[in-house]
């Protein structure tokens, strides 16, 4: 993969390109990520409003009917329903490990079997979340497995 | 929903393929397998393949107390593989005399089935979080580069 920076000092904004002669899952992951990098959900903490970079999230979960948002220390709010948020977030760096929850795959540290089929996932913030084995192959998938 | 019902055809295609590798293993022993023509292995063929569809179908009826991973879980899991095997095998295809030692002989063969599914499908996930982890300490390289 070639890798072409340009600085330019009459562009508004930066702008990332991505030009690719056959979509491959390395060229998914990439704009995945980039598509993560680039896009913020809103999120509630005592009661005002704030815009949350994806690539901060570490990830989502739902407990009883309501979502919350973990980022690296904070919990957050979030008024959208789970299933709203993994449909937005497809085709990014997010998937699916639960019912109850979507985790960030550029923030996770490592993964670990149990012996009933489900996967430990490590957070880089040492937090662990369950995988449930129902998700696991599409969660090996992500990873071009 | 297509992750399911992926994992349950999964799920089928591993209990045909060691439950009919070990039942011609064992019909090798016993020297049965001189007695039976070309019609007779497909129609076993079929039996073993009714056998593990049967167990798959009641898996996903009983799959929400299954997934509650209690005591009572594992007692439903081999009610479900034991009443297969002795209704179907003895009383439906006419295997084994349930009431002869046939019948403990094929409990271990049951035990030793579920033993190896359960083994293979860990050793492949040990293989595969092994290979997630060498990615994600790549991507992780990647980004501090």
């Amino acid at each position: 993969m070639k890798l072409n920076i340009f600085k330019e000092p009459q562009l508004a904004e930066t702008e990332v390109t991505v030009r690719y002669p056959k979509m491959s899952p390395k060229v998914e992951n990439l704009i995945g990520t980039l598509q993560a990098y680039c896009s913020s959900v809103r999120a509630v903490k005592d009661g005002s409003t704030q815009t949350l970079m994806l690539d901060t999230i570490y990830y989502f979960e739902s407990v009883d009917e309501k979502s919350y948002i973990y980022t690296e220390s904070d919990v957050f709010d979030c008024r959208q329903k789970l299933y709203v948020i993994e449909k937005t977030l497809e085709d990014t760096s997010f998937i699916r490990i639960s019912k109850s929850c979507i985790i960030n795959i550029s923030k996770l540290k490592s993964v670990k079997p149990f012996l009933n089929g489900r996967f430990e996932a490590t957070m880089l913030n040492d937090e662990k979340v369950i995988i449930n084995r129902h998700y696991v192959p599409a969660f090996k998938k992500k990873f071009g497995l | 929903m297509l992750n399911k019902i992926k994992w349950y055809i999964n799920f089928d295609c591993q209990i045909f393929t060691i439950m009919t590798l070990v039942l011609n293993f064992m019909y090798i022993i016993v020297g049965e397998v001189d007695d039976i023509n070309l019609f007779g292995y497909i129609q076993l063929t079929l039996q073993h393949f009714t056998l593990s569809t049967v167990i798959t179908i009641l898996f996903f009826l009983f799959k929400k107390i299954i997934a509650m991973r209690e005591w009572y879980s594992y007692l439903t899991t081999w009610l479900i593989v034991l009443v297969s095997v002795y209704g179907i095998g003895s009383l439906l295809f006419d295997w084994f005399d349930i009431n002869s030692w046939w019948s403990l002989i094929t409990l271990a063969i049951t035990i030793f089935i579920y033993v190896v599914i359960f083994l293979l499908n860990y050793i492949e996930n040990i293989k595969d979080s092994k290979n997630i982890n060498e990615k994600l300490n790549e991507m992780r390289e990647r980004n501090s580069e």
